[in-house]
């Protein structure tokens, strides 16, 4: 009788050196494909407002005494509060989306806050040429405002509305932080 | 001299073991799990998109999405409406501030998505490009409101 000798003996170790290969060979090609950034998001629970929905100032004035608007001019921004004069946060020339003062609007939201502590809502009214990204910096300075690691909830619902063209809102701007020169507000066209 | 040359064969078999590999093969296989966990296959990256920047914390949740850049308005991957200069072009067809192709195309994005419960309203994951004008995303954000897409989430990346 001839008995076969194993070649492999019981015990031996399976050779991962192919599948070590393998894993090295597809570890780069997911990494390459993977975008390492963190993607967060705002919230906004209303559709744009339009001029056409727009209700008469005086029903706006019995609805919303707590009204806090927030106006994104090509020249700056202007924050206004109910029966409060605005105060105009110029931009640095030429005005890029780099040259608004956003520290000064969360300041200016921060004010407003302790002013209308009933209200949530801010509403953000763009002018048409206004980018997407100036939108989005208002939003952060008006819906939280991060001091010594701690964030300071401000206004949580913000609300977008149909912009507000230039010509009319330079026309009610009065000069920053001077109350005397102050003009009545006319809101933009679409503010709840 | 006997003794030595058993001594020898021993010290040999024992060499003869080569590297142990099991333990980095183990490391390796989790970094692939971990890299496959986080790889969103459905995310078609976009290297001409710029999102701005927000210190806002809210992580993102799945739902159906409208990419906007300089160049397109994309519903789900599929372009629907080429901007000219920026711009919504004047030939385009609209309906009050809404774009119509956008609005058609959210439109059936929406059937074929149906929200979590019949209550809840259906969310639009909009990715806008930092440079697009107001104009351009207001006429964007219309069209879903007319689609029936009345709230919106506004896709940003992390960090200050």
């Amino acid at each position: 009788m001839i008995v076969r000798k194993r070649r492999n003996p019981v015990g031996a170790e399976i050779d991962l050196t192919p599948v070590l290969s393998t894993i090295i060979h597809i570890i780069p090609i997911v990494l390459i494909a993977v975008r390492f950034v963190t993607m967060n998001e705002h919230v906004v629970d209303r559709a744009p407002i339009q001029a056409s929905e727009a209700p008469s100032r005086q029903k706006l004035d019995e609805q919303d005494a707590e009204r806090v608007v927030v106006r994104i001019l090509g020249s700056g921004f202007a924050v206004h509060g109910a029966a409060e004069a605005d105060t105009v946060i110029p931009c640095r020339a030429p005005c890029t989306p780099a040259d608004y003062d956003y520290a000064q609007l969360s300041d200016a939201m921060v004010a407003a806050r302790d002013r209308h502590p009933k209200t949530q809502q801010v509403i953000v009214a763009p002018a048409a040429t206004v980018p997407y990204e100036v939108i989005i910096g208002v939003f952060d300075a008006a819906t939280h405002r991060k001091a010594g690691g701690k964030i300071e909830p401000l206004f949580s619902d913000p609300v977008l509305v149909d912009g507000v063209s230039e010509a009319s809102s330079a026309a009610s701007t009065p000069a920053t932080g001077s109350p005397g020169a102050a003009t009545p507000f006319a809101p933009p066209s679409g503010v709840p | 001299m006997k003794k030595y040359k058993r001594h020898a064969r021993r010290k040999r078999n024992e060499l003869d073991h080569g590297l142990i590999i099991t333990s980095m093969v183990d490391m390796f296989t989790l970094v692939l799990l971990f890299l496959l966990v986080f790889y969103d296959p459905s995310y078609g990256g976009d290297s001409s998109m710029e999102l701005p920047h927000a210190s806002v914390e809210r992580a993102v949740e799945k739902g159906p999405s409208v990419r906007v850049t300089p160049e397109a308005v994309t519903v789900e991957g599929k372009s629907v409406l080429r901007l000219a200069n920026g711009l919504v072009g004047p030939d385009v067809a609209r309906s009050g501030p809404a774009v119509v192709p956008v609005v058609e195309a959210l439109t059936a994005l929406k059937s074929t998505n149906a929200p979590p419960s019949v209550d809840a309203e259906p969310v639009l994951l909009v990715e806008c490009d930092r440079r697009v004008a107001w104009s351009v995303l207001r006429a964007v954000l219309d069209s879903a409101s007319q689609a029936g897409y009345p709230r919106y989430r506004f896709v940003v990346l992390g960090g200050d």
